[in-house]
């Protein structure tokens, strides 16, 4: 018999309030849909001709996108890393865990900074960073978007229990 | 095996937005709108004219005789070139460094367009000028609009000289061949402004640097190769009368000859350094440490175009206000432009006695000239007009003037035969002296006293017969001026009789000692 684990006022109520369903929520479901949608918009701003009109239409949507999933994941995974990654039983997870938090992390940030000239320039002001900051935010958000999505894979797929433990 | 709940889960809706996107970003890249094709086809500038025919291998020659070249082979459409008051919305800092510069007024001096029209109408044909035009307004000149019947439109990136996207997009320079042989990209210019701008720009910037600071480009930037396809300049029988080829220009390879090129020193370090003449005086010193920032105001040896003290003939002469720039902005940027050239040039050169004797006649003195601070010829660039002369004076112990070589009346606007100058004479064909820059009717380049090489020095001895009473001791005041035009220049090109400031680069008091008569 475990031990019921205590949870902050605050998670219990966002538990609640979340639909369950088998595997995940609403509010998770729709973040899987923001995250391959924006993996893909990212993939094709990288690729595709950078100079071209279409271009633009894309990018804003990758920004907007990113935008909502950043307002959406941060407060998410406020509550699932604590109730999350202490429930593991496996170290082998919780490792895992900790790499793929890692890769979001520098994900969300890098794309954050990247985005701050537009919305500065959005009140009035200009301010960009060093061309050699500029490019390696580009680089390290693009590299980290992979590390990223197929940790997320793993994690998903990595079972945290140990089997014949109760 | 099991799959997880979680991932049977999620694996619906990342799968589905991932289609979705694909989809989505498919079709728009697919069908969404098109990037426009950039650069113009030269059978699609009317009227452009090609009075020199094709080159050797039967290609056409649109900017001949500049060495100017594109990297498309196409010419560009002036209304998709970005002026550099567009790049002054994020990068004004830069933009008002360089509106002070003399690479901004390139194409809009007054002085220079008057001398290029009357080259023009010496020439038997107008498009000739495109020799000019490939440095100075390179703009004009990919845009077609350096010809016999102007077909293009104006636009503001026509009206700048050296302009932003001039140097940012720049992939290649020859230096050795000089007269413009810089390849430009102006493609990239086109398809950039095309692309996401302001917000998104900022947001995505690999387009814009792609554009403006691609590898090509940057490492040309840091090179004194960029600066040498202008600063070399050769006359031969496709731009003047020369017969023979004649190097009228040969700032890049002075300093390739340099101390200042072995040691990697370039063009950009002096004249583009935060602040110039420490850059200068640090180097003097041995301190080959590059500049902490580099500046666009490409400080240079013109004290004149900057001189705000001119008022309102300076805006005139400078051909008015750049587009995107304010008066007070003009003013201020213009002050601390005069402010860094004067301290600039005040760092080229130094006097000092070398020897002095007496003499059955009177005192024999010489004076070194040095080259101290720069990093060419002292003096360099075209040098019919720019030149320096050795102003020297004598007083006994009255105070009284006893002997003058130079000065007074090169500081009334006429030249002194008499004194001592480093200037180049341009010969026509009959061996007669073109005192007005007329480059198409020039022959034959001569200097008249060789200029002095980076770190150098000229002795000049002076053979000075005293007056009869003369009493020592003497005193000698000896200054080096320098002036950036021949009044005639001014005279002929704007029909007006102005003085042209001279400036004091060196100066030199010191007593004769032990030679008192």
């Amino acid at each position: 018999m475990g031990q019921a684990i205590s949870q902050p006022a605050f998670t219990r109520v966002v538990l609640q309030r979340s639909s369950r369903h088998g595997g995940g929520s609403r509010r998770s479901y729709f973040l899987s849909l923001l995250i391959s949608g924006l993996f893909i918009t990212g993939l094709a701003i990288w690729l595709w001709p950078q100079g071209a009109a279409s271009h633009a239409l894309v990018l804003w949507l990758h920004l907007a996108a990113g935008g909502v999933l950043a307002g959406l994941l941060l407060p998410w995974l406020w509550t699932h890393v604590p109730r999350g990654l202490c429930t593991s039983q496996r170290r082998v997870f919780t490792q895992s865990s900790w790499v793929v938090l890692g890769f979001w992390s520098v994900l969300l940030v890098s794309g954050m900074v990247a985005a701050l000239p537009a919305i500065i320039w959005g009140v009035g002001l200009v301010w960009f960073p060093p061309r050699e900051i500029s490019d390696g935010l580009s680089f390290v958000h693009f590299w980290s978007s992979w590390g990223a999505v197929a940790g997320l894979g793993l994690h998903l797929a990595q079972r945290h229990w140990v089997w014949g433990a109760q | 095996m099991k799959i997880k709940e979680q991932l049977r889960f999620h694996a619906r809706p990342l799968i589905i937005g991932a289609i979705a996107a694909v989809l989505a970003a498919g079709l728009w890249f697919g069908f969404g709108p098109r990037p426009a094709p950039v650069g113009v086809s030269l059978s699609d500038i009317p009227f452009y004219k090609l009075p020199f025919g094709p080159d050797e291998t039967g290609a056409d020659r649109p900017f001949y005789p500049s060495r100017l070249k594109t990297g498309t082979g196409l010419m560009s459409d002036p209304s998709r070139l970005p002026s550099s008051a567009e790049c002054a919305a994020c990068h004004a800092q830069e933009f008002e460094e360089w509106a002070a510069s003399l690479h901004a007024i390139a194409d809009r001096d007054l002085v220079y367009e008057a001398v290029v029209e009357a080259n023009e109408d010496s020439a038997h044909h107008p498009e000739q000028a495109r020799f000019c035009e490939g440095c100075h307004a390179p703009n004009e000149m990919l845009s077609g609009r350096v010809n016999r019947f102007t077909s293009v439109a104006p636009a503001d990136a026509l009206t700048e000289g050296v302009a932003c996207i001039t140097c940012h997009t720049a992939t290649h320079a020859d230096p050795q061949k000089g007269n413009g042989d810089i390849t430009l990209a102006y493609d990239r210019a086109e398809a950039e402004r095309d692309g996401p701008q302001g917000a998104a720009l900022l947001a995505d910037p690999r387009a814009h640097l792609a554009a403006y600071g691609a590898p090509d480009t940057a490492a040309l930037m840091k090179s004194a190769d960029l600066c040498g396809a202008c600063h070399t300049e050769i006359y031969d029988a496709s731009n003047s009368k020369a017969e023979t080829s004649q190097t009228v220009q040969s700032t890049y390879r002075e300093w390739g000859e340099s101390w200042y090129a072995q040691n990697g020193v370039t063009c950009q370090d002096c004249h583009m350094a935060d602040d110039p003449a420490a850059q200068v005086m640090a180097l003097r010193e041995g301190d080959l440490s590059k500049p902490a920032r580099y500046s666009h105001r490409i400080i240079g040896a013109n004290h004149v175009m900057a001189d705000t003290g001119l008022g309102d003939a300076l805006s005139v002469l400078r051909g008015g206000l750049l587009p995107g720039l304010s008066a007070a902005v003009n003013h201020a940027t213009l002050n601390e432009q005069a402010r860094q050239t004067e301290a600039f040039l005040r760092t080229a050169a130094g006097l000092d006695l070398r020897g002095q004797s007496a003499t059955a006649e009177g005192l024999h003195i010489d004076i070194a000239v040095q080259n101290l601070g720069a990093g060419h010829n002292l003096p360099t660039g075209v040098n019919d007009q720019k030149h320096i002369w050795l102003e020297v004076v004598l007083k006994d112990a009255s105070g009284a003037e006893v002997f003058r070589s130079g000065g007074g009346a090169e500081r009334l606007v006429a030249e002194d035969p008499e004194a001592v100058v480093w200037i180049e004479h341009f010969l026509a064909p009959d061996g007669s002296r073109l005192t007005d820059h007329l480059t198409f009717d020039t022959a034959k380049v001569a200097w008249i006293r060789k200029p002095i090489p980076a770190r150098g020095e000229d002795v000049v001895g002076y053979d000075i017969t005293l007056p009869q009473g003369a009493q020592g001791p003497f005193r000698l005041e000896a200054r080096l001026n320098y002036k950036i035009a021949l009044p005639d220049l001014i005279y002929t090109s704007l029909r007006r009789d102005l003085g042209v400031p001279s400036f004091t680069l060196a100066e030199l008091s010191v007593e004769l000692d032990g030679l008192a008569p």
